[in-house]
């Protein structure tokens, strides 16, 4: 394998869901690389399927409902989808680390942080459990987490939600990890929480080159630290490239609607403008683009059969069939220097 | 436009005592609100902003005497509504409406559309069957739903469509005044920008007062006329929002603006970012709540709480030190 190859390329991952009221794909046909180093930002809103693709990476989807397909999944010169079970477990907590959103609900109440912090590192590289508490000391100083061996002791009830959220990076980094899968790791924490929890996962990139595949429903978290961005909508993806490109010049409506209607990238107009109607549901989508019934350029042709992923540029494709035209219009704010 | 504002807020407190669950001794005092002072004008919206836990959503609440406060006055119309006995205050809760966060928890699953907002109504009585059912049906039509679902049960509704039967009820009443209290927190964004017109409109048609409480400050500048900030139970700053968002002159205040994430990747940049997280507010330290986090903090702020000043043009800040903020904001 050579330098150049994605750390993770994922070509045509589809997911279904089977219930009581029959099955509904959740993920249809989605196919992007991340390269080594690389912070890909995967946005989308509630339902368009960003988690589902994540977890259905390193099969984290229930096997009795879920069904998870992919021409291929290559993780560091790997396919995933031959993988046994045993081999995904390996590679969880140990070359793909994990950080979800939910800091109270994804660490153990009853364990201790130190417990739960050398746990992985345990399982994945069998040290004494002295050398693995000495670890766990300096992942929590990494993490920036004040006395850490005195934390070592605490249980999670004893920290904030922004300190909880710092022990989850600290175990997902616990095991060197090549591959950061981040599932909304800010969302449910305040802005300045927010904003040093980003420092806190650039500056670690930055550090040991991990890839991150940053998953967020705000194009704000995106502009600060994405630099490729793959945006979802109804479980297809609609649009991706280099991040600037994709701000600079949206070749999607619907990337296009998210930058006008989130109130930040807009400066402070009367009204915001909108996206009109809500995103369909997954059990009646509509035929065609999945995004007509709510686009404003929307065509006849657009309500008939999937469109294609029109190259806009180098690494630039979007799946409108009128991409081309949306790209001359440029919608750089004001303050940024083309 | 009055001169007297609709509603006028002094010195409002709220303070939780807390008791160990097993001895009923009391281990502390956790100050949620404290001597909190705002005005609302007739058709302005007042913004609410701070982090998780700083009291704005019990704010909210005390004004509507939800939660009972400690102290203070709400003067609403020139009447304190902390005075108002129990009839009294049914009067005049039609005036003053709440629209919560969570569009899931707030409507009873049980109730159809219809049951949900004529409640106000049946409360108030005066109106028959009839009149109640065309009422509702002209309340979904303002607030953009089919008034032919007036039938149905919340769980037929997205989020957003919820939040907009939640606002329907509100405007059930008639009301001046509406606390919107994390109104458009849980919805996507594409469905947030459309309630956010929604509460615009509304406001425009029936000159409503809005106080909007928010953690989002771009969705709070957006809305407001005027915005306050809150840390740890106490209003530090109150300011037009051009002002407070151009030129602000509490660190809490510009710590808070410079974590907005940034607009556009090409501004990245390392900005100054605020240590530490919200102390509790149990047991508050002496002095500035803010003193501990704050990068400007000499001795006199962890001695004497600043009181919150007027430093011309409407603009009120809680800090010692002001006067020097404003040329470092400039």
């Amino acid at each position: 394998m050579t330098r150049t190859d994605p750390i993770l390329s994922i070509e045509g991952l589809s997911t279904s869901f089977t219930g009581d009221e029959g099955t509904v794909v959740a993920v249809d046909d989605v196919s992007f690389d991340v390269n080594e180093g690389e912070i890909v930002g995967l946005i989308g809103e509630s339902g368009s399927g960003k988690s589902v693709t994540a977890l259905g990476i390193i099969g984290l989807l229930p096997k009795d409902t879920a069904r998870v397909t992919a021409k291929r999944i290559m993780f560091d010169g790997r396919d995933l989808t031959q993988a046994s079970d045993r081999e995904l477990r390996r590679l969880r907590g140990g070359s793909i680390g994990m950080v979800f959103q939910e800091p109270m609900s994804s660490l153990n109440p009853v364990l201790k942080i130190g417990d739960q912090l050398m746990e992985p590192i345990r399982i994945h590289e069998r040290i004494s459990r002295r050398a693995a508490f000495d670890r766990g000391v300096e992942l929590l100083a990494k993490v920036g987490i004040p006395s850490p061996a005195q934390r070592m002791n605490d249980y999670p009830h004893q920290l904030s939600g922004g300190m909880r959220q710092r022990v989850m990076i600290a175990i997902a980094l616990s095991c060197s990890p090549k591959l950061l899968l981040a599932d909304e790791p800010t969302t449910a924490l305040d802005v300045t929480i927010q904003a040093q929890l980003l420092d806190l996962l650039l500056e670690i990139q930055a550090e040991t080159r991990m890839a991150i595949v940053l998953i967020t429903h705000s194009m704000g978290v995106i502009a600060e630290c994405a630099d490729k961005v793959v945006v979802m909508y109804s479980g297809r993806i609609a649009e991706q490239g280099p991040v600037t490109e994709i701000f600079d010049r949206p070749g999607h409506p619907y990337t296009r609607g998210l930058m006008q209607c989130t109130p930040e990238l807009t400066g402070n107009p009367r009204r915001l403008t909108t996206i009109p109607g809500s995103l369909p549901s997954l059990s009646a989508l509509p035929p065609g683009c999945r995004f007509a019934p709510r686009c404003d350029l929307a065509l006849d042709a657009c309500r008939t059969g999937r469109p294609p992923m029109i190259g806009l540029g180098e690494k630039h494709a979007s799946a409108c069939i009128r991409a081309t035209e949306l790209v001359t219009r440029s919608m750089l704010p004001e303050g940024a220097e083309a | 436009m009055s001169h007297s504002p609709l509603l006028s807020v002094r010195d409002l407190s709220k303070h939780f005592t807390i008791r160990s669950p097993f001895r009923g001794t009391t281990i502390g005092t956790v100050q949620a609100v404290n001597r909190v002072s705002f005005d609302i004008g007739e058709g302005e919206t007042l913004g609410l902003v701070g982090e998780s836990g700083c009291g704005k959503s019990t704010t909210g609440r005390l004004l509507l005497r939800l939660i009972e406060p400690d102290k203070g006055q709400v003067l609403y119309e020139d009447r304190n509504l902390l005075q108002l006995d129990a009839v009294e205050l049914k009067k005049i809760r039609k005036s003053i409406q709440i629209v919560f966060q969570d569009p899931f928890s707030s409507l009873n699953p049980r109730m159809t559309v219809e049951e949900i907002v004529n409640e106000p109504l049946y409360v108030q009585g005066g109106l028959s069957r009839k009149e109640m059912r065309e009422r509702a049906q002209a309340l979904l039509d303002k607030v953009g739903l089919n008034s032919a679902h007036i039938t149905r049960f919340p769980h037929e509704f997205s989020g957003g469509q919820r939040q907009r039967i939640g606002i329907a009820r509100a405007l059930a009443g008639e009301p001046r005044f509406i606390v919107c209290d994390e109104a458009v927190s849980a919805l996507d964004v594409s469905v947030q920008a459309q309630v956010i017109n929604l509460l615009k409109d509304l406001q425009e048609e029936f000159n409503l007062s809005y106080l909007f409480i928010a953690h989002d400050l771009s969705v709070v500048r957006h809305i407001s006329d005027r915005v306050a900030v809150m840390y740890l139970g106490e209003v530090v700053e109150i300011a037009r929002k051009d002002a407070l968002y151009t030129a602000p002159r509490h660190p809490y205040t510009q710590a808070l603006l410079a974590a907005i994430p940034v607009a556009h990747p090409r501004l990245r940049g390392k900005r100054a970012r605020l240590g530490g997280e919200v102390s509790s507010a149990l047991n508050p330290p002496p002095g500035c709540r803010f003193s501990q986090r704050c990068p400007i903090a000499r001795d006199i702020c962890r001695q004497e709480a600043p009181e919150l000043r007027d430093m011309g043009e409407r603009h009120q800040v809680a800090c010692h030190f002001a006067e020097d903020t404003r040329a470092a904001a400039a």
